[in-house]
């Protein structure tokens, strides 16, 4: 692994320690509901680094299908990023999930319900594990153009995630940031916020970046054997 | 803190670094693979 790559993951490490100690011993519990509201240290991030890696992936997904005739090279970097952002989301999706499902569980009582905000999620993360799924077990360079096509038709699901508390009354509260007068959290639990999001962004960074290197890497092996077999 | 909300907080935490180290131990493995010459 190479120099910067150190330095970013010792950075990121820093930042993530320090989020958690800001998070858990420095901002003050919730005046409602006590100390299970620092999930929300965890759970905002998670979405925050779902939807960097499912706009990184639809971006790849629109380049790949512009270029793939035209610049083989560009098209395949394309392709390989995003593959890797859709994991990541993926990753992050599920987090976003199960922090969740346990703040519901002390805070409602239930664990899970079928409102618009927690159902339009569950369908957007099947969505990407059905397009890895896709990836996965299909094979060729067909595979990658409906995998793009597929990537562009699944993001529109991430609007209808986000304004689902705005569009539809749901059990999930609603929107903590740019929402209706008196929304928002005390500007004393803001580092908590901002720490944690630096540190998993940075983390999901890293991770997709290896990911990536992983991705590309293969696919131009697998393009070499190919010509290797024509030649 | 009462014991279940703690409970639950903690449970998130440790589901959010499992997660992400199970994760990254695959990314680990298929980057260490993709290495190496085949």
């Amino acid at each position: 692994m190479k120099l910067w790559r150190w330095l970013w993951l010792a950075a990121t490490l820093g930042v993530l320690a320090e989020g958690f100690h800001v998070a858990m011993y420095v901002v003050p519990p919730d005046a409602a509901q006590g100390n299970v509201q620092r999930i929300f240290y965890y759970h905002i991030p998670s979405w925050a680094g779902m939807g960097v890696m499912f706009a990184t992936n639809l971006i790849c997904s629109l380049v790949y299908l512009a270029v793939r005739n035209r610049n083989e090279r560009l098209a395949i970097k394309a392709d390989s990023l995003a593959v890797a952002s859709a994991e990541m989301g993926v990753v992050f999706c599920l987090i976003g999930l199960v922090t969740g499902s346990l703040w519901g569980r002390a805070v409602w009582g239930i664990w899970w319900t079928w409102d618009a905000r927690l159902t339009s999620t569950l369908v957007l993360w099947l969505i990407y594990v059905a397009y890895l799924l896709l990836r996965r077990f299909a094979a060729g360079p067909q595979m990658r153009t409906l995998a793009a096509v597929m990537a562009i038709f699944g993001y529109v699901d991430v609007p209808i995630v986000y304004m689902s508390t705005r569009w539809w009354r749901t059990q999930h509260p609603g929107p903590v940031f740019g929402g209706a007068p008196g929304s928002g959290i005390a500007p004393s639990m803001m580092p908590a916020v901002w720490w944690n999001l630096a540190g998993w962004l940075l983390w999901g960074i890293f991770v997709a970046s290896l990911r990536y290197v992983a991705q590309h890497r293969e696919e131009i092996r697998e393009q070499e054997a190919g010509l290797a077999a024509l030649g | 803190m009462d014991s279940m909300g703690h409970q639950h907080l903690v449970l998130a935490y440790a589901a959010t670094i499992v997660i992400h180290l199970v994760y990254v131990t695959y990314v680990a493995v298929r980057y260490r693979a993709s290495g190496k010459k085949g």
